[in-house]
């Protein structure tokens, strides 16, 4: 597979799986997919992981701004966008709406994804939702 | 330039930054080059490099590339950075040193231009350094 149709892959993994849809999950995601950040070892895994986070973020989006590839990679630039509308984990709802800057590589064997290492900006995202306080300067 | 020159510069710009030597930003960046993760300038880049190694909470700093993937003018480089928690941080005066060895991603895209780093995406997990040397709770104890 070239690198053009590894990143058609990627990207409909991400506009139709992350998004929810896994009617063509077994296209996009090889058997063996390994979720290195969520401790996630298959596609059922990813589904039941996911399933779990989108009723508690229902418009939870990974907006795509920027994705190269070269042999068996593909490195994905996004903006994941939500409400937090039913509160993390056990805190009180904001309703603010997020945004987490998130990068991501994806290892691609047979045509399908095999292995997702994902960066998100954790720390921002705390300080969104007012668990950590903006850092001051170093002096 | 094409992309195995392409990540001979990242990995000569990474390793030199990585000894200390700030002349290679104004070797290996453009005069205007663009941060996106910090918005900042080129001026406060190179500031806030200096401040870095002015840091008197990290020591043994190292930055290892662990994986680089490019295509036409970009190049990806997923980085481990590790060091040891040896004096105070300004950030968090409360902090004594620790000791402990500091290990955490740092994921980075240059955009190239006739060899020179022209922009600049960056992200780095401060979250778990910062767990890691005690001066932020463990996500864990944030869960409810």
């Amino acid at each position: 597979m070239g690198i053009k149709e590894n990143k058609e892959t990627v990207r409909r993994y991400i506009e139709e799986v992350l998004a929810g849809d896994y009617s063509h999950a077994t296209e996009l995601m090889h058997e063996e997919f390994i979720g290195q950040n969520k401790n996630i070892h298959s596609i059922e895994e990813h589904e039941a992981f996911f399933k779990k986070r989108r009723e508690l973020a229902p418009d939870l989006k990974n907006n795509l701004k920027e994705m190269i590839a070269e042999g068996d990679k593909v490195v994905t630039i996004s903006v994941i966008t939500v409400t937090d509308s039913s509160g993390y984990a056990g805190h009180p709802p904001t309703n603010k709406k997020l945004e987490i800057k998130n990068m991501a590589v994806y290892t691609l064997k047979d045509g399908k994804i095999a292995k997702g290492e994902v960066l998100s900006d954790s720390l921002n995202m705390f300080q969104q939702l007012g668990f950590y306080p903006p850092l001051p300067e170093e002096k | 330039m094409g992309i195995e020159e392409n990540k001979e510069v990242v990995r000569r710009f990474q390793e030199r930054l990585d000894r200390g030597d700030v002349s290679v930003i104004d070797e290996l960046m453009t005069d205007n080059c663009i941060f996106h993760a910090t918005d900042m300038g080129i001026d406060s880049f190179k500031e806030d490099i200096k401040q870095r190694q002015g840091s008197r909470a990290l020591s043994e700093q190292t930055i290892t590339i662990l994986d680089m993937i490019a295509e036409g003018d970009k190049v990806f480089a997923r980085c481990v950075r590790k060091a040891k928690h040896t004096g105070k941080s300004g950030l968090f005066p409360n902090i004594s040193p620790t000791g402990k060895e500091t290990s955490v991603s740092h994921f980075v895209l240059y955009r190239l231009e006739g060899g020179k780093i022209a922009e600049a995406w960056t992200l780095m997990n401060w979250l778990g350094l910062f767990q890691q040397i005690g001066a932020l709770p463990p996500t864990e104890e944030i869960r409810k």
